[in-house]
């Protein structure tokens, strides 16, 4: 995500647009610092219960606990990014632009990754179900 | 300051760009609430059902006893009769854990809706002329609103995390 430089006219918003900006910076740092804090919690508990377990059934559940806080992190690390680029647009004057087009640059690699993982889950969500019920009923076989 | 500020060429890539994936994500949202009404309502009648047919085998037993009890001891009725209200089960839990499912599937629906109109402000940003700015505040507005739910969602799953981190201590002590 490289940042954007505006160039030419800058746009300068109202204290009250500034506001929604500010409020949008503030819910967005708190999904993202809560989405790190529910990554590690999540971890530590993965960690606890892949200890009781042995064989191939820890590996499992610590590659996918380890997988899914880094991801949770990473997640949470691009909305606070994101955030300070929004909240910039309030709290500084001049390059109001220049920070929005920053942040929605970031906002579109979230939204980029945040697509394909909802992609892959729902495929995962629905597919897998169906695929069991399908070879139950006999309609298909592996 | 200029009140009718239009975004340029390039300023409108990015915002293409972002409105794109994030009706995507609305849509996708949209859909597991739409399977979330779905799956709580067929739960709910499947527990339900499971209740009523618990209870009529339940009320058929007892009733099977109680022909059998010779000349009508009312103590032993009695005992039946409490008998059958301790087997029976309640259909209260499945309502309530109905009603949840209804609730998160609402929670969902709200923010997929934000979502999805989020990125149709984006997309007017780019697609219209002469009112860039407030299409942008309508596209922040309801981003904000997105992330206010998000805000809830959040502390639910801290909240739930911890309680499940607590009863895992507890049993592992």
């Amino acid at each position: 995500m490289a940042i954007v430089e505006t160039q030419g006219n800058e746009y300068e918003f109202d204290p009250h647009d500034g506001e929604h900006f500010r409020d949008l910076g503030s819910a967005m740092r708190f999904a993202g610092t809560g989405a790190v804090i529910v990554a590690l919690i999540a971890g530590g508990l993965v960690g606890v219960v892949a200890m009781r377990v042995s064989g191939t059934t820890r590996m499992v559940a610590i590659g996918a606990g380890v997988a899914e806080v880094l991801l949770m992190i990473f997640i949470g690390m691009l909305h606070v990014s994101t955030a300070s680029h929004v909240a910039q647009v309030h709290t500084t004057e001049g390059r109001d632009i220049t920070h929005l087009m920053n942040g929605l640059a970031r906002l579109r690699g979230l939204y980029r990754m945040l697509a394909v993982l909802l992609v892959l889950l729902t495929i995962a969500g629905i597919g897998l179900p169906t695929l069991v019920l399908l070879m139950r009923a006999g309609i298909v076989s592996v | 300051m200029a009140t009718n500020y239009e975004f340029d060429e390039s300023q409108n890539r990015v915002i293409r760009s972002v409105a794109r994936p994030m009706g995507v994500v609305g849509s996708l949202v949209l859909l597991v609430s739409l399977l979330g009404f779905a799956g709580s309502g067929l739960n709910t009648y499947v527990a339900l059902k499971a209740v009523g047919a618990h209870n009529a085998r339940v009320d058929a037993s007892i009733a099977a006893r109680r022909a059998r009890v010779s000349g009508g001891d009312p103590a032993l009725i009695a005992g039946l009769e409490m008998e059958r209200q301790a087997q029976q089960r309640l259909i209260v839990p499945p309502i309530v854990a109905g009603l949840l499912g209804v609730v998160w599937s609402l929670i969902f629906l709200s923010l997929g809706g934000s979502l999805r109109r989020a990125s149709a402000a984006f997309h007017a940003v780019v697609d219209t002329q002469g009112n860039d700015i407030d299409r942008m505040m309508d596209a922040v507005r309801d981003l904000s609103g997105a992330y206010s739910i998000v805000r809830i969602l959040v502390i639910y799953m801290i909240a739930a995390l911890a309680i499940v981190g607590i009863g895992l201590a507890t049993v592992l002590r």
